[in-house]
């Protein structure tokens, strides 16, 4: 079941003297629900214009479903680049049925994705007369059409409003819970981490980091602690084991786990030794710090 | 094809400035196939009022010779052609849709074949129009009509066809390295009006009756008039087959250069 649906390998591009992309490589495999951060201009966007043979490489290649890309592997994928691009003076309708037309599907997906998306109403009114948010909405349906097996959404939620943006959220995973692969690139960190089971980090066109969201986010969980005694507290803790740092935080011991435990076993493990908490909560690393981490640790 | 043609007719049957153009060009053509002669009997009368000789009488449609007239007339009205195909390439490339096009499963080399054969249909109707109209106007002019003698020397229409779809397929070169409409119908007209004149008057004319606009025009001479035999001059009355085989070689190079400079591009 587990097999990879894309390859990159040894990817770079440039546009004059700016390298945008630096000998990127990444595998997706089915049903991840893969995220790329990255701050503007950092390639994530000529990440998956490549992809979408769009644009071209300067060197590398990547494997779409395990076979060279061609024209037709792209009609089993499902994408929204950048920003939406669609006939002006042609309904949401027309401009849809070209697409079918050009993947090779019937029609008949049309009214649903619409439905999905909320265009239902305006589905005869020219493009040109759509709001933003419209625009970028048309475009996700366009996406959908065809029952994709991978879908890529560039910046999804760009232009809508906040409602909007939950019901996209949702919809992406509702759409990976489906087993469709998903690629998105966002800057909006709090979404990826809503959405994504994997994340991939770049930077000035390079790779910093990647790896499964769960495992990101537990690996860098921490405990803030006090008691009575803060340096008794203190000497427990190096003692047990547990913590790859413990640093002070607002007169608490911020304990970074370096191995799971869970609070209550803790809690008596600490208790044991004869002192008893004043306060114990457990804090989350967020992708947001992860990220952020990431950047501070490549620029040193 | 039939889904290219699908997805193509789809994109310009609901485009209002496409039919506006291509109405216009359509409308065009066929009151210059009508109206012409009147327009060159009227003026020539104008012109020999102080003649000695009396100025001979234009009778552009009898048969068979209103095929050579009207196809020679018509190769002036191409830049209509070479226009609208310019305006369907470089709105593509200002909405973007080549790119929503490519991504969704086209291949870049569908997305030329599909505006080459926007060119050939628009060429193709150019001449059907030319046919039907010379036809009527040949039916009603031609003394001592025989049925036979409509369909006498036909090849010019597609000498006519075959001069407006190499324009067509330059044309389509010029917006697909151009991509922007303004700028590749200025660079047609230059080129078109006056950079291959020059370079043409340049060239001795064993090389200049290569290049793409003199092997055009040359495809149809200037037909004969009995103004121009007045003063001994003949010009050749059939199609000329070494342009032919010239202006097919041209779409040849044109459309590859465009297949080949959009392959490696980012769009």
């Amino acid at each position: 079941m587990d097999y990879p649906v894309l390859e990159i390998k040894n990817i770079s591009k440039s546009y004059g003297r700016i390298r945008a992309l630096d000998n990127f490589s990444l595998i997706v495999h089915s049903g991840e629900i893969c995220g790329i951060l990255g701050p503007n201009g950092s390639g994530k966007t000529t990440t998956l214009g490549l992809i979408l043979d769009v644009l071209k490489p300067d060197s590398g290649g990547y494997l779409w479903f395990g076979e060279k890309p061609t024209h037709l592997t792209r009609r089993r994928v499902g994408a929204l680049l950048e920003q939406p691009m669609f006939y002006p003076y042609l309904s949401a309708m027309n401009n849809l049925r070209i697409i079918a037309d050009i993947k090779g599907v019937s029609y008949n997906g049309i009214d649903g994705v619409l439905e999905t998306v909320g265009l239902t109403s305006r589905k005869t009114s020219k493009y040109r007369t759509y709001s933003m948010g419209m625009r970028q909405r048309l475009a996700i349906a366009a996406a959908l059409l065809g029952e994709p097996e991978v879908l890529i959404l560039d910046e999804p939620t760009n232009g809508l409003d906040p409602k909007g943006i939950a019901d996209i959220r949702d919809l992406i995973i509702d759409i990976g819970k489906q087993g469709v692969t998903v690629l998105l690139a966002s800057h909006l960190l709090d979404e990826v981490q809503k959405i994504c089971s994997h994340v991939v980090i770049l930077q000035k066109g390079k790779k910093l980091n990647e790896g499964n969201v769960k495992e990101v986010l537990s690996a860098s969980a921490a405990y803030e602690l006090a008691a009575a005694d803060m340096p008794e507290l203190r000497k427990i803790l190096e003692n047990l084991g547990y913590f790859s740092e413990i640093k002070e935080e607002n007169g608490k011991w911020l304990c970074t786990l370096s191995q799971e435990i869970d609070p209550g076993r803790l809690n008596r493990l600490i208790a044991d030794q004869g002192i008893y908490l004043t306060h114990l909560s457990r804090r989350k690393k967020s992708l947001e710090k992860y990220f952020l981490d990431s950047l501070n640790a490549a620029n040193g | 094809m039939d889904n290219l043609f699908k997805i193509d007719f789809r994109k310009y049957f609901y485009s209002r400035t496409f039919w506006i153009m291509i109405v216009i060009y359509l409308f065009l053509l066929v009151m210059l196939f009508v109206g012409v002669e009147g327009f060159l009997n009227a003026a020539l009368k104008n012109a020999g009022k102080n003649s000695p000789a009396p100025m001979p009488e234009f009778s552009l449609y009898q048969f068979p010779a209103v095929w050579q007239n009207l196809t020679f007339l018509g190769g002036f009205f191409k830049i209509f052609l070479g226009i609208i195909a310019i305006i369907s390439v470089a709105n593509e490339f200002a909405n973007k849709t080549i790119r929503q096009n490519v991504m969704n499963g086209l291949s870049r080399e569908q997305f030329v074949f599909s505006k080459v054969l926007f060119v050939f249909l628009l060429s193709f109707a150019s001449a059907l129009i030319l046919f039907l109209s010379g036809g009527i106007m040949g039916i009603f002019n031609t003394t001592d009509l025989e049925p036979m003698m409509i369909f006498q020397k036909t090849d010019f229409l597609g000498a006519y066809f075959l001069e407006l779809f190499t324009f067509g397929s330059m044309s389509l070169l010029i917006a697909f390295l151009v991509k922007k409409s303004g700028p590749a119908i200025a660079l047609l007209a230059l080129y078109y009006y006056i950079l291959e004149p020059i370079i043409s008057r340049m060239l001795p004319e064993t090389i200049s009756k290569y290049l793409p606009v003199v092997s055009m025009g040359n495809l149809i001479d200037v037909p004969n008039s009995p103004l121009m035999q007045m003063f001994g001059i003949n010009f050749r009355d059939s199609v000329s087959v070494p342009d032919v085989f010239i202006t097919i070689g041209w779409n040849v190079v044109f459309i590859g250069i465009i297949i080949f400079v959009i392959r490696k591009q980012d769009l």
